[in-house]
């Protein structure tokens, strides 16, 4: 698109860029990778580099036109408001979406000079601020949108020079890396706060260990369990468990899926645990493979631990099975008291009904679910249990 | 990494004072793409050694004791035998090592900056270790440095490349902080995959079918029951029923989105049960994500909702060797237990296990007891409240 032309590479070792301050401006660029906070000083220490009076990257959407600034310096806080209400409309940078990217473009390659000076993004936003003209360079584009870095000149730096371009040209290709770094961390990051959030619903406690049995992950189950030690407490960065019998069967266990034990396999193995003041868990561990060539020693779990109640909970969403089989209320209700209370004089106590009135009930039940046993309406129940925390 | 030494430097670049910026912005180009593609190391190391002027690039780990030495990154130019003989041998005993170790982070040491060059040659490491390779000086600056271990990046010079000069620490030094960067970056990349990868198995390892979905309801991850399930693998395969289950993911993602913005977060968790066309019922049980929501925002492409899908089924995935410890119970009282839950009442017991009534009607009063239980229902509810919530699967 541009009728410019700039200097070869190499074809003139320029004195006036200095390598220690080119370098570091680049190291600058990267460190924004890992803290975005840092663009603003960045976009900052770029424009003083190729000679600027404001920088942002911003992204346009390719249909709606839409902009969005993400970092920016220079700009005030007014006009970048303006901007995000009502200039975007009016920018010349929708024909961008057709550039290449990384190639250094100005106002007038898209527009021309008379045109832009008469529109209003020129009369309103550029030309208050003092500023004359941008120099622009697409980072990355995606089906519906792309990005792009935008340096703007004042009226005493004037148009986008040869000097200028072939300054931005230097640090438009670790801009590029910087944002793509940037994303790829952010989406790892995202996609492990996705799978942590759906341990973090699981009913059972959820634990990760590495190589030597420190915990380095639990779920709010888990936490929750940790917190009222009736069943099991941190210990030096390992776990214990109060139930002393099932503590070294755990430590075993957990020492055994570490170090990955063959004879473990990937089925696991189940212990049984008693908490203090009442109640039967069990803990199932399971080793872990790890993926990829990482070696998981040296980045986290090498074992996984779930400990759930050892009690049938009462359905989590009764309604779904009433629904799924047509029971009535009457009939849930006595569904309900069989496989909580036993049996039918101890449904009829607990619902406060006759215990002939129970037996009607019940046979309705047997019909509708094709069942003929007290049993099986205990399986059925628990195949609607839920394996989440409520 | 090879153990070849390739020594086939013909024409050896050697570096002039003056630093072409697009030539270095292109190495520091190279050395962040490392950052993406590790598998790219020797290929940019040994760009950094043409750039320093040198034998061999290196990154790698060393403590003032010389235990714990570590290659992260080669070039390959120094063999593996050799840098295997450096940390076993002689990096304890390098009159060098304490020196390199505590220098300044980013700031490039040479052998002369520490010691006379000549005593250091008649030391063992520079008689036993570094002439037989033909080597002469080193030029490395530290990276990282936890208490007495550091991490560094360095170049080694060969009898050819003469002495490190002043060039060549300034060389080096332009290189430092971007392989110290780029070595960083590639650490938080990893650690951020494991992490995943490690919530990812955890979450296979549930029997349950899990399916996390986008804000469109469309499926961002499933895991290895939920592949089981949409593939198509008995007996949890949910065959035409996949269809309802994109039904429920789409109408529960704009269900929980629509409720995203309200004051009251009623975006709760529900229950839904449906039947594929041959007759099975599946319970799905919904979940929403809270940090994917968040995150949805601004990236557009994460979790909003967790789908725990399950069949309704009425085999319970029992751990009966968990049930006969904690109970006490004989292995014939086991099978009996099993049994009731399985078959049904004593007569379908004993005919399942080829026993008689009297037999089975004996064990099961002891089950009772020992169990402290008194109907076939309380077995259920017990070997159900003992099922696993893992899948079961045997080795690949």
């Amino acid at each position: 698109m541009s009728e410019q032309t700039l200097l070869p590479p190499g074809s003139s070792v320029e004195p006036e860029i200095d390598a220690a301050a080119l370098s570091s401006l680049i190291g600058d660029i990267y460190d924004a990778a890992l803290d975005h906070a840092f663009w603003p000083q960045v976009l900052q220490n770029i424009a003083r580099f190729v000679d600027g009076a404001a920088a942002g990257i911003l992204s346009k959407d390719s249909v709606s036109k839409a902009g969005n600034v993400h970092h920016n310096y220079g700009v005030e806080p007014r006009y970048l408001e303006l901007y995000h209400d009502t200039y975007w409309r009016f920018d010349p940078l929708s024909p961008l979406l057709f550039s290449g990217i990384g190639e250094v473009t100005c106002n007038r390659n898209y527009v021309s000079e008379s045109e832009f000076s008469e529109g209003r993004f020129y009369k309103e936003w550029i030309r208050p601020q003092g500023w004359v003209d941008a120099a622009n360079v697409v980072l990355e584009k995606s089906s519906t949108s792309f990005a792009l870095l935008s340096i703007i000149r004042s009226e005493a730096q004037g148009p986008v020079d040869d000097r200028m371009r072939r300054r931005v040209d230097l640090i438009t290709p670790h801009m590029r890396r910087s944002v793509l770094i940037g994303k790829v961390i952010d989406l790892k990051g995202a996609e492990a706060a996705a799978f942590s959030d759906t341990l973090d619903t699981v009913a059972a406690g959820v634990i990760l260990f590495d190589v030597d049995a420190h915990i380095v992950h639990t779920n709010r189950a888990a936490r929750d369990m940790l917190a009222t030690g009736d069943l099991i407490r941190e210990a030096g960065g390992g776990l214990a468990a109060t139930d002393r019998a099932a503590d070294l069967a755990l430590r075993e266990a957990l020492s055994a899926a570490g170090h990955g034990d063959a004879a473990l396999g990937t089925r696991g193995i189940a212990v049984p645990l008693d908490a203090r003041g009442g109640g039967r868990f069990v803990a199932h561990i399971l080793p872990m493979t790890g993926r990829g060539p990482g070696d998981a020693a040296s980045h986290g779990a090498a074992a996984a631990m779930f400990v759930h109640s050892a009690t049938l909970d009462a359905p989590s969403a009764p309604e779904v099975i009433a629904r799924t089989y047509g029971l009535t209320p009457s009939e849930l209700r006595v569904l309900r008291g069989v496989v909580e209370a036993g049996g039918v004089a101890e449904t009829a106590e607990m619902l406060g009904i006759g215990e002939a009135t129970v037996k009607t009930h019940l046979h309705r039940i047997f019909g509708k679910t094709d069942t003929s046993r007290q049993a099986d309406l205990v399986k059925l129940v628990a195949g609607y249990s839920s394996p989440l925390s409520r | 990494m090879s153990d070849e030494v390739d020594a086939a430097e013909v024409a050896l670049p050697v570096p002039h004072d003056a630093v072409q910026p697009d030539d270095f912005s292109a190495l520091v180009a190279d050395i962040y793409d490392t950052t993406l593609e590790p598998a790219r190391w020797p290929a940019v190391l040994d760009a950094c050694r043409a750039f320093v002027g040198g034998h061999s690039a290196n990154v790698y780990a060393k403590g003032v004791t010389g235990l714990g030495g570590q290659v992260y990154h080669t070039d390959g130019l120094v063999g593996l035998d050799y840098a295997r003989l450096y940390f076993t041998h002689y990096a304890r005993i390098d009159p060098t090592n304490t020196g390199h170790i505590f220098a300044e982070i980013d700031q490039p040491i040479i052998t002369a900056d520490i010691i006379d060059l000549e005593e250091f040659d008649k030391s063992r490491v520079g008689q036993e270790w570094v002439r037989p390779q033909g080597l002469i000086d080193f030029v490395s600056a530290p990276i990282e440095r936890r208490g007495s271990w550091a991490k560094m990046f360095a170049v080694f010079r060969h009898e050819r490349h003469g002495y490190a000069d002043e060039a060549t620490r300034r060389r080096l030094s332009l290189l430092v902080p971007h392989v110290r960067r780029a070595v960083a970056i590639g650490e938080t990349m990893r650690q951020a995959q494991a992490r995943g990868d490690h919530f990812a198995e955890t979450i296979d390892g549930l029997a349950s079918g899990v399916f996390l979905v986008d804000d469109e309801g469309r499926l961002v991850h499933s895991n290895i029951s939920g592949r089981q399930m949409l593939r198509g693998d008995a007996p949890i395969a949910l065959g035409s029923g996949t269809a309802r289950l994109e039904r429920i993911a789409k109408n529960e993602a704009v269900r929980l989105l629509g409720n995203a913005g309200d004051a009251e977060p009623s975006g709760r968790d529900r229950s839904l049960a449906f039947e594929t066309p041959d007759g099975e019922r599946f319970v799905t049980h919904v979940l929403p994500l809270t940090s994917g929501a968040r995150l949805a925002a601004s990236n557009g492409h994460n979790a909003v909702a967790a789908l725990f899908v399950q069949r309704a089924s009425r085999e319970l995935r029992s751990v009966p060797e968990v049930l006969a410890r904690t109970f006490g119970l004989t292995p014939s009282e086991l099978r009996v237990l099993l049994g009731i839950v399985e078959a049904g009442g004593v007569a379908e017991t004993a005919e399942a296990l080829g026993i008689g009534e009297s037999t089975v009607k004996t064990h099961l009063h002891r089950v009772f007891s020992k169990t402290e239980t008194k109907r076939q229902a309380d077995l259920v509810k017990l070997v159900a409240a003992f099922a696993s919530p893992l899948a079961r699967r045997t080795a690949p």
